[in-house]
């Protein structure tokens, strides 16, 4: 039935009056003469997914996204190991989590297991979770609260369940009082990875939406914030608490993102960037101080995380004498202020000039950040002296008179470059009768001014 | 790594401050003209040279660029010829040279040597000053290690980033070029900063008609490029540069015609000046009038 237009998604009423996804659109007219049908969107939809799966990133750092195109439907994992203290306990936080869904406009099933397989399949397929519901099977309880769910909750592809169909084999108890080798041959090995997987003797790593974070603190306010004020206080409180992380930990930061989620179920980030390892929340906080004006609460915020997403080693801070001393008088001071100017100006317009090896004078020179390594590097040697001042774009003059002039550089163009490489030039240096004096060049065009000197 | 992070510098600023009685002290730098920095007072405020001023060049004056505070640079250049309508080279090279010999330690507490500490020059990106070339830079001193260039996206960044880097003790000296109109308040504000950090401020911009005078600097100078004289073979010889003093707190109005050679880095007095008596500069019209 190549072509024909089929249901992608139907909603509870239409699943209610016997529709399913995969039905041809002409047979569920049939059905529903006035069915309401929109066209399906993929891609947006994986978009809304993955906004979606930032946003739980309030309740685990670990989200991962499993696309439409997996049998049985979108959904979300969320890794909460570890994580279900912060909510009050395991079933607080399944309530939270299908609560806020739902508070969202969403219908969401839910289903927290030992196992990713076991809650896909709780979510799905269990008896008496009704959309908007949440199952919890407790540790080692796969076994007997899902063995009763029909095949299709194993997550196998649909060549794979109708051989089971025609086997006989309906639940995963039937699969599993079965011997396996004289099935193995028949169903290929993904049916008892599956099943494996499920019961937690294999291993299923989630491809989380973001790499994990070693190191992130969080705040949850029981009231939605939006003052500037009282989201900076806030970030105080997450830094210094980070900021005691990192030093148990021997790291200091080099970038730090901070998640803020709204009430409204979106996410916004800022980030900042340090030139060198660094677990001083005062620094830290006035870097992020441009970036909090900008900061749009929207509705209010509810939750506020701090992600240390790239950090280096660092040796632990001498508290004696650089505490008496003061922030300013700190070891590090020059790159504190490079920071600080980075982070008002950008990091492109905080540069050192450093030489490049080109002997066309607009390319011999860079703009390097500040603590790149080949900054340092000295200007090779010039016989001819250099303008301190090199004009972006070449200013016409009037030619110059054979009085007060130099023989010419000539100066050939990069020829490997094609004819990127620029053009031959004659660069004289002129004085005028005032003293002042310019790097001029004939080209093609005619006489223009290059560059100023002393 | 280094040693504590306590400065010994600033406690003993701090002592030389309290035996003073409450007025500031601030260490001179040479400009490495001896004409020049003798016309310069000494940081001592004319209580007699307690070795503060650190003459490291052995030359006669007393005197040198006060650290701490705020030089303004004029240039005289007018503005059409100024190419492009940024600075014109010789101020811009006169205010580089003194924020290189501002930003050199003290050789008589760095073991003889003076060592150059790091120097932020601060522009508005994308004005016509965003244009500054390395390598000329680095013969006037500013090599790429101690040079960072801050281009600020507006006008009143430009002064933040100055007074910012003004207040880090590691900063030895800022170049500004802050572009249109000067907020009063600004120049006090930049004193403030280099009082609080130590380090020097040199303020670059266009010369205006009546002299503009920026509140808090020491001193004003006008810097204004004169015409050189050929080689035998016609071609340009050491650049000049007319020099005045305009304005100079505890000091007196001067004007030198001075000469930069290129080749061995050094800054003098124009050589068909440097032999006559020493009042032969008093042709100059402010010193007649001063």
């Amino acid at each position: 039935m190549a072509g024909a237009r089929r249901l992608a998604a139907v909603n509870g009423a239409a699943a209610g009056a016997g529709l399913a996804p995969g039905l041809p659109l002409a047979d569920a007219r049939a059905v529903v003469p006035d069915l309401a049908v929109a066209e399906s969107e993929p891609a947006a939809d994986l978009r809304a997914l993955r906004a979606l799966a930032r946003w739980c990133g309030r309740w685990t750092p670990t989200v991962a996204v499993e696309g439409l195109s997996g049998t049985g439907g979108a959904g979300l994992w969320l890794d909460v190991t570890g994580c279900a203290h912060l909510f009050g306990g395991e079933t607080a936080l399944l309530e939270s989590v299908r609560d806020r869904l739902a508070a969202l406009g969403l219908t969401v099933r839910v289903g927290m297991a030992d196992t990713p397989g076991a809650a896909w399949a709780a979510a799905r397929f269990l008896d008496g979770v009704p959309d908007g519901g949440a199952a919890l099977i407790p540790p080692g309880a796969q076994r007997q609260l899902l063995g009763g769910l029909p095949v299709a909750a194993l997550r196998l592809p649909p060549p794979a369940r109708e051989t089971l169909g025609r086997l006989g084999l309906r639940t995963l108890d039937d699969l599993l009082r079965r011997p396996r080798a004289p099935l193995s041959r028949r169903l290929g090995p993904e049916v008892w990875r599956r099943l494996d997987q499920l019961l937690g003797h294999a291993p299923e790593p989630l491809a989380p939406l973001r790499p994990a974070v070693a190191h992130r603190v969080r705040i949850a306010f029981a009231e939605p914030i939006g003052r500037t004020e009282d989201v900076a206080a806030a970030l105080d409180d997450l830094l210094a608490r980070l900021c005691g992380v990192m030093d148990q930990a021997g790291r200091g930061v080099r970038r730090l993102d901070l998640t803020v989620y709204r009430v409204d179920g979106t996410v916004t980030r800022a980030r900042i960037g340090t030139g060198r390892p660094s677990r001083d929340p005062a620094h830290l906080a006035r870097l992020f101080r441009e970036r909090l004006d900008g900061l749009d609460a929207g509705f209010g915020i509810e939750v506020m995380g701090l992600d240390a997403t790239r950090h280096q080693p660092m040796t632990p801070a001498q508290t004696t004498l650089a505490a008496e001393t003061g922030a300013d008088g700190a070891r590090d001071s020059l790159p504190r202020l490079i920071d600080r100017l980075v982070e008002r100006c950008g990091a492109d317009n905080v540069v050192r000039l450093s030489a490049w090896r080109s002997h066309r004078p607009e390319r011999a020179q860079r703009a390097v950040a500040p603590d790149a390594p080949q900054a340092a590097q000295d200007w090779p040697a010039h016989r001819a002296p250099r303008p301190v001042r090199l004009l972006r774009r070449p200013v016409p003059v009037i030619p110059p008179t054979e009085a007060g002039r130099t023989i010419p550089e000539r100066i050939g163009g990069e020829w490997w470059q094609g004819p990127a490489g620029g053009e031959v030039v004659d660069l004289l240096r002129v004085e005028d009768p005032d003293g002042a004096r310019a790097w001029i060049a004939r080209d093609r065009v005619g006489w223009t001014k290059r560059g100023v000197f002393p | 790594m280094s040693g504590p992070a306590i400065d010994l510098e600033t406690l003993r600023a701090r002592v030389r401050r309290l035996e003073r009685g409450g007025r500031p002290v601030r260490p001179t730098r040479p400009l490495g003209v001896p004409a020049v920095d003798a016309a310069l007072p000494d940081g001592g405020d004319g209580d007699g040279g307690d070795g503060d001023g650190g003459d490291g060049d052995g030359g006669d004056g007393g005197g040198g660029l006060a650290l701490g505070c705020l030089h303004h640079v004029a240039d005289g250049a007018p503005l059409e010829r100024a190419a492009g309508g940024g600075a014109g080279g010789a101020a811009l090279a006169f205010a580089a040279l003194m924020a290189a010999r501002l930003a050199t330690t003290d050789p008589a507490r760095t073991s003889g040597m003076a060592r150059p500490r790091p120097v932020v020059w601060c522009l508005r990106a994308g004005s016509p000053d965003d244009s500054l070339y390395g390598p000329g830079l680095a013969a006037l001193g500013l090599t790429p290690a101690r040079l960072i260039v801050v281009r600020a996206p507006e006008a009143a960044d430009v002064a933040w980033a100055m007074e910012e880097a003004l207040r880090c003790p590691d900063v030895g000296a800022v170049v500004g070029q802050i572009p249109g109109r000067l907020d009063p308040a600004a120049g006090r504000r930049l004193t403030l900063a280099a009082e609080a950090g130590g380090g020097g401020a040199v303020l670059l911009r266009p010369a205006r008609e009546p002299a503009e005078s920026v509140p808090g600097a020491v001193t004003r100078w006008r810097v204004t490029p004169a015409p050189a004289v050929p080689t035998p073979w016609g071609e340009p010889g050491r650049a000049r540069w007319s020099v005045a003093l305009e304005h100079c707190r505890n000091g007196l109005p001067r004007h030198w015609t001075l000469e930069w050679t290129h080749d061995t880095g050094d800054l003098d007095l124009a050589a068909d000046l440097r032999d006559r008596p020493s009042d032969a500069d008093s042709e100059c019209l402010l010193c007649r009038t001063g």
